[in-house]
């Protein structure tokens, strides 16, 4: 069958699709294979380096999925693509977003609370409201996409993004913060409002593909922001039972928790997070530093996969050489954790990273990495 | 020793899993002879798991014998390595009357180990794997190991 013009890019190689597919599966099976895989959590660097703009990628999910592929090939980078964006699942209760030339979607215009006696006034789309909406419709649109045209890239991602920051963007962060001290009530009914609302989506993605990746993050739940018994309380707490809640509705069974900013008071307290079979626990910093490979190692290499985190800061500013040094220590540090090890940066890479820093990362994994 | 009962609507539930009545019952036997089984005593509920041959079995079941429902899983216990005990079920250890919270343990399936969570408290040597876990999440989790290692 030919490609219609919407593939974008030529066929992906597929002898190499199968070397990156078995070096992928190494971390989860305990069979290690060629090196170390490079994640540096790709999405519209992926459009940026093809010619698109930051806001195509975002505003067109099918383009988006396939720049991701094209560069992961690349780069040589893992055998399955993805895209997504913070702020899902929020315009279903009431929040615009505007997509922007330079930075990805952001809530704009008024909140859907303005008041704390707003939040009894929510209503939480149920599975089969979540499907007629603009997040699913997007996804939707992308995956299909991905499934039709490159199945063996297919894996649909649910992205739960992080549950406190999206209550917070229900009535803007500052209000969020001090009402976490003055009405923790309010609260807690936004996050369980966004919860619902995100685990909702969860399912119907689950319902549609028969399985969803989940992607939770711990950004505004962080050290800078909140004490540990608060990252607890407003993060943690609502991300178990998202995932017991998605998992009974067919969700799972992989779970990518990207604990984002700085989580040097509260790295220890999400042990008690939920495990599948397939975990990924990758913290982003310790205080302004990249957390420690080793540390990440001693607390969660029995449990779950580690991935280790370069720096954005340094992804964007910083030489190909020195990328290549610290990716070189963090290898050396985490190749042999024992639920493996994926070599990654603290968060996305800031799409207009210079491409010479990203194979930094990669040629480390090569000379460094080899198993 | 309990009487097992199989309702209909159980049995056509069984030949879905593939789970034979002689599984469930060696798997209610061993929970009612050792006592190594949860309780939930609000609704006279009985959970027991058994490890016969390469899958690990679970009936939960009534005082009265009647089972309400039993699922399977090939992943197994390896050894439990955590306790999570601010996370509580109402489910109760029967040996020990301890009230049961959520572990973290590792489970081998063709030859790869891998951590998932579970119930369970200190005194237990099993973990009581949730049906939701054990008929979705562990399900495809299998499925997907056995491509990987074969990728």
């Amino acid at each position: 069958m030919s490609a219609p013009p919407e593939v974008f890019f030529p066929s992906i190689n597929t002898d190499w699709h199968g070397h990156a597919a078995k070096r992928f599966a190494g971390p989860f099976v305990g069979v290690p294979f060629d090196r170390v895989d490079v994640d540096p959590i790709i999405l519209p660097h992926a459009a940026i380096i093809n010619g698109y703009t930051l806001k195509e990628f975002y505003m067109r999910p099918k383009l988006g999925l396939a720049s991701v592929c094209w560069t992961n090939e690349l780069y040589d980078l893992l055998p399955v693509t993805h895209w997504f964006y913070s702020n899902v699942w929020l315009r279903e209760l009431g929040c615009k977003l505007e997509f922007k030339e330079t930075l990805p979607p952001v809530v704009t215009g008024d909140r859907p609370i303005k008041n704390p006696e707003d939040a009894d006034k929510l209503h939480i789309p149920d599975v089969s409201e979540i499907e007629k909406g603009p997040t699913f419709s997007g996804f939707v649109e992308g995956y299909d996409f991905v499934k039709q045209y490159f199945p063996n890239w297919f894996v649909p991602i649910h992205f739960t993004f992080c549950l406190t920051a999206m209550a917070a963007e229900l009535t803007g962060v500052d209000k969020f913060m001090l009402w976490t001290l003055k009405q923790p009530k309010i609260c807690h009914k936004l996050m369980e409002t966004v919860m619902e609302t995100s685990t909702n989506g969860a399912i119907a993605l689950a319902k549609r593909y028969g399985f969803a990746m989940m992607v939770i993050g711990g950004v505004l739940a962080n050290s800078d922001l909140l004490q540990p018994a608060k990252v607890k309380e407003f993060g943690m707490d609502y991300h178990i039972k998202h995932v017991k809640k998605a998992f009974k509705g067919g969700a799972g069974p992989q779970l990518w928790y990207h604990l984002c900013g700085n989580h040097s008071r509260d790295y220890m307290i999400w042990k008690d997070e939920f495990f599948s079979p397939f975990t990924v626990m990758h913290i982003g910093y310790m205080g302004k530093e990249s957390f420690p490979v080793s540390e990440a190692k001693k607390v969660y290499g029995n449990m779950a996969t580690i991935m280790s985190s370069v720096d954005t800061k340094l992804m964007y500013r910083g030489t190909p050489k020195e990328v290549y040094d610290v990716s070189k220590q963090m290898i050396l540090e985490g190749k042999d954790s024992p639920r493996g090890f994926v070599h990654g940066c603290a968060c996305e890479v800031p799409a207009y990273t210079p491409p010479g820093n990203i194979y930094a990362m990669v040629k480390a994994a090569r000379e460094w990495g080899k198993y | 020793m309990v009487n097992v009962v199989i309702t209909p609507t159980v049995a056509n539930l069984l030949k879905e899993r593939g789970i034979t009545e002689a599984n469930v019952k060696e798997t209610v036997d061993y929970g009612e002879s050792t006592k190594d089984k949860a309780v939930l005593p609000a609704e006279k509920l009985n959970w027991a798991v058994k490890r016969i041959g390469a899958a690990t079995f679970a009936v939960q079941y009534k005082d009265s014998g009647e089972v309400t429902t039993a699922f399977s899983y090939k992943v197994a216990l390896k050894a439990i390595t955590d306790f999570v005990s601010e996370d509580k079920t109402d489910w109760i250890y029967a040996k020990t009357n301890e009230q049961m919270y959520r572990i973290r343990a590792d489970m081998e399936y063709i030859g790869v180990v891998r951590a998932a969570s579970a119930w369970g408290c200190k005194s237990s040597p099993t973990a009581f794997i949730e049906e939701f876990m054990a008929i979705k999440t562990i399900a495809i989790a299998q499925m997907l190991l056995e491509k990987k290692k074969g990728a």
